[in-house]
């Protein structure tokens, strides 16, 4: 009987029998397809390593985002107990930048820790409560981040970071009517070019995105002096409504603009390779990537997926590293208990998993919280997966009430429906 | 139009906006796996916590070139590990438990590289010990410390946040199905790491669809025999452990479990030599019941040192057995198919049979001379 101690999986059992098979010699094939379906049979806990210490001292373990380097040359993130208010609000603003500029929602809670002396009494520093805004919007909690931009704009009624921040709030709950009216705030605030696409926004949202393509095209033509921080959001904006207007140059022209302008934005690369995989342009979705770079990718679970897709798509073997990343990942956020990424679970389980009744369990609690286009799709795409047509009801209703067009909303609803006429 | 100062940071805003909110969470995390022994020291620990993390808390990258070196972690060892006694506090009845924390580690889990701490708690008894778990929360909220207690009862695992930073350690008590469940999967696990029972298995089933004619192997023409056969084997095997798992945990027979293990290596062997020279293949039945006396005294090693809790006794022996024989069913049920479908060819009867009950007798034997010499013998021969 061979003994193997339940925590040190790598020396018994299965992991000795790793030892003998090269006395299989390599022409036996039959005997070592046998083999290998009793260790694919077998838990993988070969996988489990035992910690290792370098033989060498120049050995590099990891190397650093050079955001990290550089915040750590400056030392400013060192947490200061006596630091002023306005100190920590210019630190949690440096974090929330390197969460958008490294695409790393890990510095979230960096600027959380900065502003936590003054995180319960938000309400009476507006400034706070913008930025604990802006973090509890990125997790989802949309009617927190509410009350925090209400708080804000109860105190500085023309605080136009706080309407904008609100207005998208407004657009991820589906309440489009109030999400125009603080971007037409913006726009007699004296601030045309953002509340000029803020409104492109809705209307590309309520069945108006050929009349918000054109607008912002035409405020790209006569404003050359604007930011190219402004061109990006515009270019952004444009892409994204002519993708789901299927003006399949018009999106390309412009995704490719943005990325050109900035090639961290996140919401960007998502945007852009949903558009890459829908067309099968591959050879560019391979480009995007290599110049993403894979560690970057793996910072990010949707870039993940999507990569994981792609392997799939092309038979590729590192599939399996990705899928079981990714599945570990999940259990870790699992495990956790909170900010569960339903959205992104949906995704791998339809796309990867190919588990088409969880894929629309996590579409729909997905769908409870936010209500994008992107959103959208994966329930549909789940209901059709799993043949539970009915459960895509309360979306196909969303659809008519907002007058959205998406071919690809579209495309699914007719797929539901012509379904259901032959049954 | 003016386009000012405030208009740029209103516009990074938004782009930071845009780009995070449909973003998952890839956030940060620390592992701590705390065991409970029978033996002093009472508590073991193993932390792994992120190598960013540490460079954000402690400063590792000296040089601020990016690259972090397994000298510069060396460089700072009693910087992480004054870091890491500063921010695990243990306590015992009131008392702090002093932590013993040894030279450290690299280990690379699948969500990047983490320094392992490998840590004696000095406490003094095995009463319930509390941890205050602090690191890492001042700098980042989204900080969890994921802590797995294991003891004899099973593993109960917890998550520890800014807002919850004290954590009492104990596994829930246990209803009598939950033990039952337990111990079916540690009957699973253990018929799939004890390799020497699969491959004793294999020697009595790979022969199972073929029949023997004139010192020929012929394929069976029809499922029946098959299905007879295997049921067999497979059904006096498991009366024939169970009868001597039952009889040895309940101490009712002991054998040294030396000569046993060496026994069940010969099985093996003798089991594929079987293969090669069968002088009753009808009636391999006989060899599973004969060698599974012997498999069973290896399994009740196995439960013996699982510790059967006293108050789910039966209800554990009765889940391991059940247990191994879903784990045997598994093996069957994925074998039969697959042999049953390639009986005909050639490379069945002449190549594959032949081919396995030689490595059979090879790895029987090397298995009982390591066992009997107390060698690493295949490690050693796989080496060459």
């Amino acid at each position: 009987m061979m003994k193997t101690p339940l925590t040190h999986y790598s020396k018994g059992g299965w992991g000795r029998w790793f030892s003998i098979s090269p006395f299989i010699p390599q022409s036996f094939t039959g005997l070592r397809c046998l083999f290998n379906v009793l260790l694919i049979l077998a838990p993988l806990n070969i996988a489990i390593a035992e910690p290792f210490v370098p033989t060498s001292r120049t050995h590099v373990i990891t190397t650093l985002p050079s955001f990290m380097v550089t915040l750590q040359r400056t030392q400013k993130h060192e947490r200061q107990d006596t630091a002023q208010l306005s100190e920590r609000i210019q630190q949690a603003q440096t974090y929330l930048d390197s969460a958008q500029k490294n695409n790393d929602p890990r510095w979230m809670g960096y600027a959380q820790a900065a502003l936590n002396p003054w995180w319960n009494i938000s309400e009476q520093y507006p400034k706070v409560a913008l930025l604990k805004a802006t973090i509890l919007q990125n997790r989802h909690q949309f009617p927190s981040a509410l009350v925090e931009l209400n708080s804000v704009l109860n105190q500085q009624p023309r605080n136009t970071q706080a309407l904008l921040t609100r207005a998208h709030v407004y657009m991820m709950q589906t309440d489009y009517t109030s999400a125009q009216q603080d971007c037409q705030r913006i726009l007699w605030l004296s601030q045309p070019t953002l509340g000029v696409n803020c409104l492109a926004q809705v209307n590309g949202l309520t069945g108006k995105g050929l009349l918000a393509i054109q607008q912002l095209t035409q405020l790209l033509a006569d404003n050359l002096t604007l930011s190219s921080t402004e061109r990006e959001e515009i270019h952004i904006t444009i892409a994204t409504i002519a993708h789901r207007h299927q003006q399949k140059d018009v999106a390309l022209q412009n995704y490719q603009k943005a990325y050109a302008i900035n090639p961290n934005n996140g919401y960007l690369i998502e945007q852009f390779t949903d558009y890459l995989i829908e067309n099968n342009l591959s050879e560019m979705l391979i480009t995007l990537f290599s110049h993403i770079g894979i560690d970057n990718l793996k910072k990010n679970l949707h870039q993940q997926i999507k990569m994981a897709q792609y392997y799939q798509l092309v038979g590729d073997t590192q599939l399996s590293t990705f899928k079981s990343e990714l599945d570990d990942s999940f259990t870790s956020s699992k495990i956790r208990k909170e900010l569960f990424p339903h959205k992104e679970y949906a995704l791998f389980s339809l796309s990867i998993l190919n588990k088409y009744n969880q894929a629309l369990h996590s579409a729909l609690k997905n769908w409870k919280i936010q209500q994008a286009p992107s959103d959208a799709i994966l329930v549909l795409r789940a209901a059709i997966a799993s043949q539970q047509l009915q459960q895509a009801q309360s979306v196909i209703q969303w659809v008519k009430d907002t007058r959205l067009y998406d071919h690809r909303i579209d495309s699914l609803i007719n797929t539901i429906e012509t379904s259901r006429i032959q049954t | 139009m003016i386009f000012g100062i405030y208009i740029l940071r209103i516009t990074t805003f938004i782009m930071l906006f845009f780009s995070l909110p449909t973003h998952a969470h890839q956030l940060s995390d620390s592992y701590l796996r705390i065991t409970a022994t029978d033996e002093n020291p009472k508590y073991i620990a193993r932390w792994h916590l992120g190598i960013k993390d540490l460079e954000m808390a402690v400063g590792i990258d000296k040089n601020h070139d990016g690259d972090i070196t397994w000298g510069e972690v060396l460089d700072q060892e009693n910087t992480i590990i004054q870091y890491a006694r500063s921010s695990l506090d243990v306590q015992q009845q009131s008392l702090s438990c002093p932590l013993e924390i040894s030279p450290i580690a690299l280990d690379r889990l699948n969500s990047g590289i983490f320094i392992a701490l490998d840590m004696t708690l000095l406490c003094s008894s095995n009463a319930p010990i509390s941890i205050r778990y602090t690191p890492l929360f001042a700098l980042d909220q989204s900080h969890r410390g994921i802590v797995t207690y294991i003891d004899t009862k099973g593993e109960h695992v917890s998550v520890i946040g800014p807002d919850n930073t004290t954590l009492v350690l104990h596994t829930p008590e246990n209803s009598t199905w939950v033990t039952f469940w337990q111990f079916i999967k540690q009957g699973i696990w253990h018929i799939w790491i004890g390799f020497d029972h699969i491959l004793f298995l294999l020697a009595l089933l790979l022969p199972s669809v073929l029949s023997r004619h004139h010192n020929r192997w012929i394929a069976r023409t029809n499922v029946k025999p098959v299905f007879t056969d295997v049921l067999a084997i497979v059904t006096t095997f498991t009366i024939a452990h169970s009868i001597t798992l039952l009889a040895a945990t309940l101490q009712w027979i002991t054998l040294p479990i030396d000569i046993v293990e060496i026994i069940i290596a010969l099985s093996v062997g003798i089991a594929g030599l079987h293969m090669l020279y069968p002088i009753a293949h009808q009636r391999r039945w006989v060899f599973a019941f004969g060698f599974g006396l012997i498999h069973g005294f290896g399994f009740a090693s196995v439960l013996g040192d699982l510790n059967l809790p006293s108050q789910a006794f039966w209800s554990s022996i009765i889940g391991f057995n059940l247990g191994v024989e879903v784990g045997q069913l598994v093996i069957v049920g994925a074998l039969l198919p697959l042999i049953y479908g390639i009986r005909g060819t050639t490379i069945y009867r002449q190549w594959i049979l032949p081919t396995s009950a030689c490595l059979m007798i090879i790895i029987g034997t090397l298995w009982a001379v390591e066992r009997s010499f107390s060698m690493e013998l295949i490690n050693w021969v796989a080496r060459i």
